[in-house]
């Protein structure tokens, strides 16, 4: 398992159509995926259980990957939150 | 004896009715139970429920699949659908608690509900309006009730509807269903539903905090709205009286018509043009032929109410049935102005609901970023206007450059007209409404690019005082004879005078008798207001002075308290 720090970047937070893009991203990978925030984790493939996450602008999650490809999925997903999810910072 | 509860009235007279709840949020928390040897029969009909859903919903994205925007919100309304840890708790549910599946999606919603309630973040926190949505929708199929609290198919005659809140869409669909009146717990007497339902003459009454506990399914109401009341479960004697002041009423009603057959002209001698606002082309069908035209057609509710946009060739339609009631006058018809307080389908936004909506992307703002929406809409107005008086009315302009841009869509859409060889009109006049201070403070520069000008005070009373007229907490702040507000309305006027264009007040503030004479006074000549309105303010325009007003309005410019002010516009 490999395990990062992330920060939401984009001026939204990770509200519903950043979390569906998450979800669609996970859905291409084979690798457990869980995101921690505080005290709550969430399954990153479940857009309910992200939202309740209540990530917003400035946020740190803890980002857990454990799987065949592990290595690529985490690459993927940090890029996406580079980016912002493709949304203004 | 009967119980009275306190309300604000939208609309005049009395209205006797029984009371039907309407409760939108309808999820059945009973528990449920299954046998052992049902769980697969159980587990299927929720995999069937959430294939209908999901099938919905991939239906009216297609319909739209032009709109990348709204293709990709109705994309995150599947995500929620295909939540495979939602599913999982669904089939875990049911499996090892033997709960019907319709108790599993309810109890499963009820701990999502919770987790949310923890979000801080406000603008998170509202999407759980669509989970809540998917699973009404789920639980209304599963119901085999496909329905649920459609307000569409309920005949509501002589039923007083009893609701949190109501959208401009059920108060429609309650109309056409013959409701008598309607009751919010909630809501404002400046809302659109409320204008909608004083244009539809539907007697409505607003928040009646106690209203949704107090009042049970079929007791007898009477809706007082002269004193704000509702009577609960009124005796024989309340009934008859009532009866007789609503006959009373009616008469009363029949002397002001007379007034609309006079000339409108003051007592010394001004002739003031009136003018009617309309939400529905059917609503032209009621109209008195008295008036001087329509100064304000919202067209937003030919967008309401569906999952498509409404095609030209069916906007040609709408408009020329205005046309067609209104021969050789004036219609006014104001181009799409969504956003703020205005529910259109969820299916036509620009993005995602914005964190202050009255502030976002509406109006011109709207219009400029779906262009084709804009000039679909353009193309139809110029086609129905031909040979008839057509003015394009733009909503929420703040500088120039705005206009510009409208303009050149506008010319735009007269080329494609040209090259698709049909029949339009080139004489209509182009307008802006004023409901932006800077537009106001701008209007002497925009008089020399425009037509004429219609004055929203509405909106242009929120911001000018910053004030959000549906905030129960500051609506009693929501004044429009600040002198702030006075000076900048006289400020339009003045400057439309100067350019000899055409200025109109089409607010709320045109529609109500305490503000005729401050109108007057600032030298307004032009009034369009909801149709229902129009005997009472005429009555008040053939008995007032112009010159007299226009003396004593300075005084009141310059007033900064509130109650002398109304002190003096009362003896105004």
């Amino acid at each position: 398992m490999i395990t990062k720090s992330l920060t939401i970047l984009n001026k939204l937070g990770l509200h519903a159509r950043a979390a569906a893009k998450l979800v669609s991203l996970c859905n291409e990978f084979k690798s457990e995926i869980i995101l921690v925030k505080d005290d709550k984790s969430a399954d990153a493939r479940s857009i309910m259980k992200l939202l309740i996450l209540s990530a917003s602008k400035g946020s740190v999650l803890e980002v857990n990957v454990k799987g065949k490809d592990q290595e690529e999925a985490m690459r993927s997903i940090e890029e996406l939150f580079l980016n912002g999810f493709d949304e203004g910072l | 004896m009967s119980l009275i509860i306190n309300g604000e009235s939208i609309s005049k007279g009395i209205c006797i009715g029984q009371a039907v709840h309407i409760d939108k949020n309808n999820i059945d928390y009973a528990p449920s139970y299954i046998k052992k040897s049902q769980i697969p029969r159980e587990i299927e009909k929720f995999k069937k429920s959430l294939t209908n859903i999901r099938k919905g919903y991939e239906k009216s994205r297609d319909k739209v699949k032009s709109n990348a925007t709204i293709t990709k919100l109705m994309e995150t309304q599947l995500h929620f659908i295909e939540d495979k840890s939602f599913q999982a708790s669904i089939t875990k549910k049911i499996k090892n608690n033997l709960y019907t599946v319709n108790w599993s999606i309810a109890t499963e919603y009820q701990k999502i509900e919770k987790s949310f309630e923890g979000i801080e973040d406000k603008y998170i926190k509202e999407r759980l309006i669509d989970i809540k949505q998917m699973v009404i929708s789920l639980l209304d199929f599963l119901r085999e009730n496909k329905s649920g609290t459609n307000l569409k198919k309920v005949d509501l005659r002589n039923k007083i509807i009893i609701i949190d809140e109501i959208t401009p869409k059920e108060i429609i669909d309650i109309y056409y269903n013959h409701a008598s009146g309607v009751i919010t717990s909630h809501g404002s007497k400046s809302s659109h539903s409320a204008i909608l339902s004083k244009s539809l003459s539907l007697p409505m009454m607003v928040k009646t905090a106690a209203s949704n506990s107090i009042i049970k399914d079929n007791d007898v109401l009477i809706m007082h709205s002269e004193n704000n009341e509702i009577i609960i479960n009124p005796d024989k004697n309340e009934i008859r009286y009532f009866k007789n002041l609503d006959d009373k009423n009616t008469s009363l009603e029949n002397n002001l018509k007379k007034v609309l057959k006079k000339k409108s002209v003051t007592s010394d001698g001004k002739i003031i043009k009136i003018m009617s606002n309309i939400e529905l082309s059917e609503e032209v069908k009621f109209l008195d032929n008295n008036c001087d035209g329509i100064g304000l057609y919202r067209t937003e509710y030919l967008y309401m109410n569906r999952s498509n946009l409404p095609s030209e060739e069916e906007q040609v339609l709408a408009y020329k049935k205005v046309f067609k009631r209104m021969i050789k006058k004036t219609v006014t018809i104001r181009t799409l102005d969504i956003g703020s307080d205005k529910e259109v389908s969820e299916n036509i936004k620009a993005g995602d609901i914005a964190k202050n909506p009255a502030l976002g992307l509406r109006g011109i703002r709207y219009s400029l970023v779906e262009k084709n929406i804009f000039k679909t809409q353009i193309k139809a107005m110029l086609r129905a206007g031909y040979n008839n008086k057509l003015r394009i009315l733009i909503p929420m302009i703040t500088n120039v450059n705005e206009v510009f841009m409208a303009k050149e869509i506008i010319n735009n859409a007269k080329i494609e007209l040209k090259n698709e060889r049909k029949k339009y009109t080139e004489e209509y006049m182009l307008g802006v409404m004023v409901e932006v201070p800077a537009c106001a403070l701008q209007a002497d520069i925009l008089s020399k690019h425009i037509d004429f000008m219609s004055i929203g005070t509405n909106d242009l009373v929120q911001y000018t005082l910053a004030i959000d007229r549906i905030d129960d907490e500051v609506s009693n702040l929501y004044d429009p004879t600040e002198p702030a507000v006075l000076n900048l309305i006289k400020k339009v006027i003045d400057s439309c005078n100067k350019a000899e264009i055409d200025v109109s007040v089409c607010g709320e503030m045109a529609g109500e008798t305490f503000y005729t004479r401050v109108l007057l006074g600032l030298g307004l000549t032009s009034f369009s207001m909801h149709p229902q309105a129009i005997p009472e303010v005429k009555n008040v325009i053939l008995n007032s002075n112009v010159q007299k007003t226009r003396k004593a309005i300075n005084k009141i410019l310059k007033c900064d308290k509130r109650i002398t002010r109304e002190n003096l516009i009362r003896n105004l």
